[in-house]
Parts: C-alpha cells; structure tokens; sequence
C-alpha cells in the first residue's frame, strides 16, 4: 500500500451533516404538500481486502450514500430513493415520491406511527468502534488469513480467496412527527475460504468467518483460517448412506435458518399476507416447551443491539415464543394496523434474537444419537411457510454411536415445520453469542434423509 | 464513436464537468501507478415498481442509483474505488484510492479510440416512460380480475410491475471507450389458491429488454397470470413427493436452471484459472452425454440475459460451452482471459458500479434433440417430472448443485399421473450431465424471469432447454 491508506471512518461532523440533510427533505416535503414524510439516509465507509494464494489481490474501497423518502397523501404513500443528494436531486425525488403517491390508492392502514410509541430513550450501545480505514493493516490480515488456512496441510491448495473488511454505517431516520435519530454501526470482519483437494484429485471447499462491531472481539485471522482449513480437510472422501428418516442435529450456522423460519412465519407481512401456516397462533402452543425465543435489542457492544425499529418506534425485550407458545408476533406499525394490533417494534428488524432453551454440550447431544446426520450446510430454496413443508438439500456428517464416522454431500433432508417444531430434543451450548442471532446446535428428532 | 456509446457519454457526463481532457487525465492519474490496465465505469440506473395487493395498487417506489467505479489492475491484483458523486475532486480521489494497489511510476498518457458499431441486441430506450402512471395501475388491476376470474379458489393476488433504464459508459487505459443504454422490463404474479384445509401458492413471471407496451402486447401478462393460476391450482392436489434416487424429466424453458447450475457457473473463467472449478483444465474432454450441446448466448435479440456490449465494453457472443459432451471453453471477462492467455468472451459483468467485474452468464440453453416428450414419458416406469423450479446453488468446487421443484408430478407406467409437492432435487453436475439419456425436441427459454448471484452480485440472465430426461438424480420428499 501505498496511498490513501489512513482516509478516516465516520465523525460525529458526518453524522450532523447527515441528520440536517434528513431535516431538509422532511422540511421540504411539507413545503410540497406531503402530509406526513418520512427520510432515511445510509451513508457507509469501508474497505474489504481480498487475498488468494498467500498474497494481495484486491483492495476495494467503499463510500456510498443513499437516502430514501416516504411520503404521505393522507393515505396514499409514495416512495424514492436516489444515490444523488445534490439539492436539485432531493426537490425532484420528493416531487417523484408526490408524484407517485397521487396514483396510488389509499390505504387506511398507511402512515407514520403513533407519535407516543416512538423511540424516546437513546442508551450508548457501544456498537461504534471506530478505527483509522488502514489498507496495510487489512492486507496483512487477509494474507495471514490465508496463509493460515494453506499452512494446516498439504491437502490445501489456492482457494478463490479470503477477505478482510472494516467499515462504518451510519444510518438516520427522520419523520415530519419531529423524529430525528441516527445510529452509527462499525463493522470488522475476516472470512477465510479453504480448498482441500485428496489423493484422487477431488476438491472441497469450506469456509468460516467472524464479524463484529468491535474488531478487539474478532478472532485471530490465524485462528479463522485454521477453523476453515480443518473443515475443509474434514469434508473429504464424502461417503453414501441409505434413505430413511434418522434424527438430524442441525449445528449452530443451520439452526439459526430453523429459527429464522419461526419468527419469520410469524411476522407481520406473512401473517396479513396469510401466507404463512402460524396465522391466528397467538396463544397456541406451535413448538416443544423448552423452546423459547426472545430479542434483546438493548445489549452492550452486540452486533443487532438497536434502540428504535425501521419506523423509529421503540424496542422493547420480548419473548416471541415463551415455553413453546406464541407470545408476541413480530409487527411493525403498518402490519399491526393491518392485523387491527399494535406495533411490537419489529418494523424492518429483530434484535439479537436468541434461543432461550435448557442446553446439552454438543457432546451429549452427539452421544444421544446411534445413527444419524450433522448437518453443517443448508443448500436451496428454504421451507415454504405457507405449507410448513420443508425439504432442503444439505452436507455435513454420518454420525455413528454418537462419533462422527464420515461426510456426507448431495443428501437432502425433509419433513413438516409444525412437526420438527415439536420434535427439537436437545438444545446445544455451543452459542457464539458474537451473532446477531443466538443459538447453538439442535437437535431434531427424525427426518426423513434421501440418499442411495 | 457509435450513436449508443455518444448517447450514453452524453447522458452520463454532459451535466457533469467531465469532458475528453478529464477523461484521459483521470485514466493517466490511474496508470501513474504501475497499473497495468486502468478502467472507469459511469452509470445511472433508473427503476421504477408498481404493487398490487389485495386487490390494490397502493405500493409504488421510484429510484436513482449513480456512481463510478475506478478499477487498477497489476497482474492479478486489482485496486478498487467507486463514488455517488461524478465530480471530477471525487473521481480524483478514487482514483488514487484504486491505484494504491500499485507501486508509484511514471506518468502516461492515453488516448481513447471510437469503437466500431455494434448490432444492438435492443433499442436504447426508458422503458419507465412507456406507459404512464394511470395506465400502469389499470394494467395491474386488470390483471388481477383477470386471475381471480380465473377460479373461485384464488384467494390472493400479488402482483408487480417493473421497469428499469440503465446508461453505462466505460472507458480503459487500452483506449476503449464504449457505452450501453439498457431497458429492462419484469411482471411477477403469485397467487393463493385454497380448497378446504389446503392452500398453496403458485408463480408466474416474464420480462425483457423491451418496453411496457411490448409486454402487454406480447400477451405474456395473460399467458403468466393464468399460469400462476393452474400452477396453484395444481399443487392444491400435490401429494407427498418420494425420497430417493429415480429417473427425473425436467420440462422445457426454465428448467434450464439445470444447466446455469451444474454447469454453466462450474465453466466461468475465474473458478478455472483458479482452478477450483471442478470443471478445470478438462477442455477438449467429455463432460456431458454425447447429446447435449450447450451455450451461453448474450446475442439474442431483447432477452433478459442478452446485452449489447457486457460491463467492459466488449461486444457479447455466441458462446459454445459444450458440443456433443465435449468441454469447450470457458466463459471470460479480460482480466480472466489475460491472466489465462486468451480473449474475453464478452462475459465481463457487474451489479453496478459498485461492485467489481466478475465473469458471469448470460443466456444459458441447451440446443434440442431428437426425441418427441411423448417417447421420453413413455420410456419410464417409475419417476419425476418437475417443471417449475423456485430456484438453485451450485458448489462449484465439489459439484454438488440443488433446486427446489414448486411444481413436480409423479411419473408411473410411462404416464404423467399425480402432482407432487416438496420436490428439492440434488446431484452432482457432472454425473447428472452424464446421466442425461434422451433429449426432447421441444426447446424452449424462459419467459424472462431469472437473477443470477455470485459473490453477492446480482444481474439478469436468462436459460432455456427443450424436455430431457436424467436417468439418475435423488429427489428430496418425505415419502420413503
């Protein structure tokens, strides 16, 4: 590196600067006859750093700005967004959004929220760690990423490469109801690609990775590129196994799509939508009775920590699934509207979503089975949350006598959601509580596994 | 300079400071450094999207994306920077961010060159002010009686309607200097359908690099919502598809995505001079069964995946990847292709100007066979035949390629019997191409409706393939 290594992250300058931009669009909104508006700006800084091979080869620095407006005609809503924030660019987008809003139809459950549900408490959240943009210091940590990874075998062989990253977001919202906040994001992150290749010549490739907002709790780039080499190595020499329904323990990565397919079926736009199979499931039992699911949107120094939702409403910790009942669905202020309930402050995100659940060590959990799959990659389309019907295709391991014997690929795994909900028999401990979703392995009691 | 590339430069860079001597200064900035290829990127993409919900059009956005991506590439590394901002302080900055991969020269200068014509693949228009703001919304709310007209079990209608116009203009310190006007027009429809406890959805969609009045006078609004329709209607009798491994026929059209998965993405030129395709070095070796030839083709006219010129400026191609099973080539962008001693294939593409060129499909198909899809279905005892796919991934490494059927029946006794539900299909793309026995002459493309990803990026493309039958894939049901 030689030139423009030491450019600076965000100061609070930028984020004044951005927050009175918000305030003259919403200003000017007004000014051209919206009756409510609301403004979002997404201004980032970054630079990713790729290596391959044990040396540089890209350096790719980020700065982008966008802003969105929504506004209101009464009930007509008509949206804009523009990379371009030149004064003359922000007049013509609010004339488009006004524009477009008059040709749309109303809606009587548009607009912006309750005034006296919208965020008023601003705790430091400590996701902000901001430090110099330095190319170099990145390079060496892509390098090392990857020369780790190539250093764990003669197995190893060149992947198509292994990144470092740093950057900043800031993010600000701002309505005509005088809201105006913004929030600043840092984000530090290594991910190391291994290709192990075996006698015969065949290949497979696996990767890991670590991100944070605080770059002092992100593992060593050696440390990510050894996890990576390893479950390369640990995938060759794939065996087949037979078709039929086994219990299947789907590891801490896999778990998080189980869960993320629970609270999604029961949001708000699947809900209004009916296109999801937990419609009217307020109050109904739809999982196992140790299962429960709560947001904490307030924790310190945590990636998915956030004071207000996407509307600028306030959240608030909640169970979603207490005891394997449906507590609390996931609104915003238009779907709650829609559903004739109140926001839940869900609008756009979940905060720190974790699994809140009596847990095993991922040993007892291995130990408990005598034939069975570790699934460790999801392939495919995902369930259908209409049906509940859920068929994936996957890799990971043959588990026998509670040892992993052998890796598996090409398999696929199959049931219904409802069932699997209510057939979790063991929760693991091995939670990396860095992920903006929290939950360790879990183990389903039977699937049915197509294979030879 | 050809009229599209004037047009296009003038779009982008007339209300900007930016001019010839601006230009060839920013490349010279760039190859200051010891840069072996400087590049310039400018677009604007314009998009537009209507919504129907509930039997209303009440969702409707507008936006603008602008930028310039600054490209500097030494050997195999490259430097990159990208602004919102066409100013030429801005663009000096990224500049010298991009060239930073290299170390300090001397200064060049270069000169830019007038492309030749090239045949345009579509007219240059904006496809957003071919139809205005009230016609967009009745076109939509007729499409929606039209579908629950259809059946009474249709439940709900979701409908969208959108439209983009999208100017690029590159310029490189080879002296290319090219530019591209891109319309682009898509519909989808998904619909509820429900009969007593049971509902399910279906999906149609169709689109292309023409303008609005071309889609509704191309009747595919119609042909799509019906579609949508039966295929609702046909899943709400969908029984438990089997597990295991059976014969499988994939229908004409976008079952193509067979292709663009286990082998089209194994065939790009950067997994290959990387060598962690699976598909590395085997040029010139049987890859497939004898009957399938297949090409990717960004040359037909007004196709969703086809394009003029791709993101570097180089004109697209007909490009024969496999002939009779034999592994021809690959498909590349310039810094694969010097890398690799050959010539792009006109494959460069990008999301857009914030993201780095990578080569990428266009439009992906296999030519047709010989045999009638009668012969095919007659040949089975025991099978799939699936026809709508939600979509696919593929593992480049190792091969392994899924997609998930939301359509599929059961073949028994050479008859296409009962519909099937929860159909992922999962295989290895080599062996599949392998295990490909007969092929149909009934080719079809898709109706325009497929986005590719890789490494985050998403572009448009487009596949197609006429019936083929494969004797041996595993189909991932719950029925044992």
């Amino acid at each position: 590196m030689t030139e423009s290594d030491q450019a600076l992250l965000h100061t609070e300058d930028d984020e004044q600067q951005l927050k009175s931009l918000v305030e003259r669009m919403v200003d000017e909104a007004a000014r051209q006859g919206a009756s409510g508006a609301e403004v979002r700006v997404a201004d980032e800084v970054g630079v990713h750093v790729t290596a391959r091979n044990r040396d540089l080869e890209n350096v790719e620095f980020d700065r982008s700005r966008s802003f969105g407006i929504c506004v209101y005609l009464d009930q007509s809503k008509g949206i804009c967004s523009t990379s371009d924030t030149s004064d003359k660019a922000i007049v013509e987008a609010i004339e488009r959004a006004i524009e477009i809003a008059k040709n749309t139809e109303s809606d009587p459950y548009n607009g912006l929220p309750e005034k006296e549900r919208l965020a008023r408490d601003f705790p430091d959240l400590d996701t902000s760690h901001p430090l110099p943009l330095d190319a170099s210091r990145l390079s060496d940590q892509a390098i090392a990423l990857d020369t780790s990874a190539m250093d764990q075998s003669s197995k190893l062989i060149p992947s198509d490469g292994s990144s470092a990253h740093a950057g900043s977001t800031i993010s600000v919202l701002g309505n005509s109801l005088g809201f105006l906040q913004s929030h600043t994001n840092t984000h530090y992150g290594f991910y190391c690609e291994a290709v192990a290749k075996d006698e015969e010549g065949n290949k497979q490739v696996e990767g890991w990775s670590c991100s944070h907002c605080d770059p002092n709790k992100l593992d060593s780039p050696e440390d990510v590129g050894k996890i990576a080499a390893e479950r390369a190595i640990s995938r060759l020499a794939p065996r087949a196994i037979k078709t039929g329904s086994y219990p299947v323990l789907f590891d801490p990565h896999a778990s998080m799509s189980l869960f993320s397919a629970l609270v999604n079926a029961i949001s708000g736009e699947m809900l209004y939508m009916k296109r999801s199979y937990l419609c009217d499931s307020l109050g109904k039992q739809v999982a196992i009775k140790d299962l429960t699911l709560t947001e904490y949107p307030f924790l310190s120094n945590a990636v998915g920590s956030s004071a207000f939702d996407r509307d600028g409403v306030a959240t608030e910790e909640k169970a979603f699934i207490k005891d394997g009942v449906v507590e609390s669905y996931a609104l915003g202020t238009y779907s709650a509207r829609r559903l004739g309930m109140s926001t839940t402050g869900n609008a756009g995100r979940i905060c720190n979503l974790t699994v809140d659940a009596p847990k095993s060590s991922l040993n007892e959990l291995m130990q408990s089975i005598s034939q069975g799959v570790l699934v460790t990659q999801l392939k495919g389309a995902g369930p259908n949350l209409l049906t509940g019907d859920y068929s994936t295709g996957v890799a990971g391991f043959w588990i026998e006598n509670g040892e992993i014997a052998f890796p598996v690929e090409n398999i696929t795994i199959a049931g219904k959601l409802p069932e699997m909900y209510n057939q979790i028999v063991g929760f693991g401990d091995d939670v990396d509580e860095r992920r903006s979703m929290r939950t360790g392995s879990t183990l389903i009691e039977s699937m049915t596994v197509a294979a030879s | 300079m050809n009229d599209i590339t004037r047009q296009a430069r003038a779009d982008l860079l007339d209300t900007s400071e930016i001019g010839d001597a601006e230009l060839t200064a920013l490349l010279g900035r760039v190859m200051s450094n010891q840069v072996d290829t400087g590049e310039l990127f400018f677009q604007r993409k314009r998009s537009e999207a209507w919504s129907l919900e509930d039997g209303k059009v009440k969702d409707s956005s507008f936006s603008v994306n602008q930028g310039v991506g600054i490209r500097a590439i030494q050997g195999e590394k490259t430097g990159f920077a990208f602004t919102n901002e066409i100013s030429n302080r801005s663009l000096q900055q990224a500049a010298d961010a991009a060239k930073s991969i290299a170390r300090a020269g001397q200064s060049q200068s270069i000169g830019l060159s007038q492309e030749n014509q090239v045949a345009q693949m579509y007219e240059p228009i904006d496809p957003i002010v071919s139809m205005d703001e009230q016609a967009k919304v009745a076109l939509l709310n007729r499409l929606d009686r039209l579908a629950r007209s259809l059946d009474n079990r249709v439940e709900q209608v979701i409908l969208n309607l959108s439209a983009s116009h999208d100017t690029m203009f590159v310029c490189n310190s080879q002296g290319t200097e090219c530019g591209d006007v891109r319309p682009l027009v898509h519909f989808s429809v998904s619909i509820v359908a429900s009969q007593g406890d049971r509902r399910e959805i279906g999906h149609g969609g169709c689109g292309g690099r023409f303008d609005l009045n071309s889609l509704v006078e191309s009747g595919l609004l119609e042909d799509e919502t019906k579609e949508a329709v039966r295929s609702g209607l046909v899943n709400l009798d969908a029984k438990d598809a089997p597990a295991g491994e059976m014969t499988v026929v994939l229908g004409p059209g976008w079952p193509g995505i067979l292709l663009h998965e286990a082998v089209g993405h194994g065939l790009e030129g950067d997994f290959n001079r990387k060598g962690t395709s699976k598909f590395a070095g085997r040029v010139g070796q049987q890859v497939a069964s004898k009957l399938c030839t297949v090409i990717d083709d960004g040359t037909i006219a007004e196709r969703r995946g086809s394009l003029t010129v791709d993101d570097e400026g180089t004109p697209t191609r007909q490009n024969v990847l496999i002939e009779d099973g034999i592994l021809r080539g690959y498909m590349q962008d310039n810094l694969n292709a010097r890398l690799s001693g050959t010539q792009s294939t006109g494959n460069g593409r990008r999301q857009s100007y914030a993201h780095l060129p990578l080569p990428r499909m266009t439009n992906t198909y296999m030519l047709q066979g010989k045999s009638e899809p009668e012969e095919i279905f007659a040949s089975i005892d025991n099978g799939v035949y699936a026809v709508k796919f939600s979509g696919g991934q593929v593992d480049i490494t190792n091969g392994s390629f899924v997609f998930s059927a939301t359509e599929a029946y059961r073949i028994e006794n050479g008859k296409v019997t009962y519909p099937l539900r929860n159909a992922t299909l999962i295989g290895d793309g080599l062996d599949v191409m392998n295990q490909i026995s007969m092929v149909g002459n009934d080719f079809a493309m898709d109706a325009g409706i497929g986005v590719c990803g890789k490494e985050g990026q998403g572009v448009p493309v487009g596949v197609g393939q006429p019936t083929l039958k494969v004797d041996s894939l595993r189909v991932g049901g719950t029925a044992t």
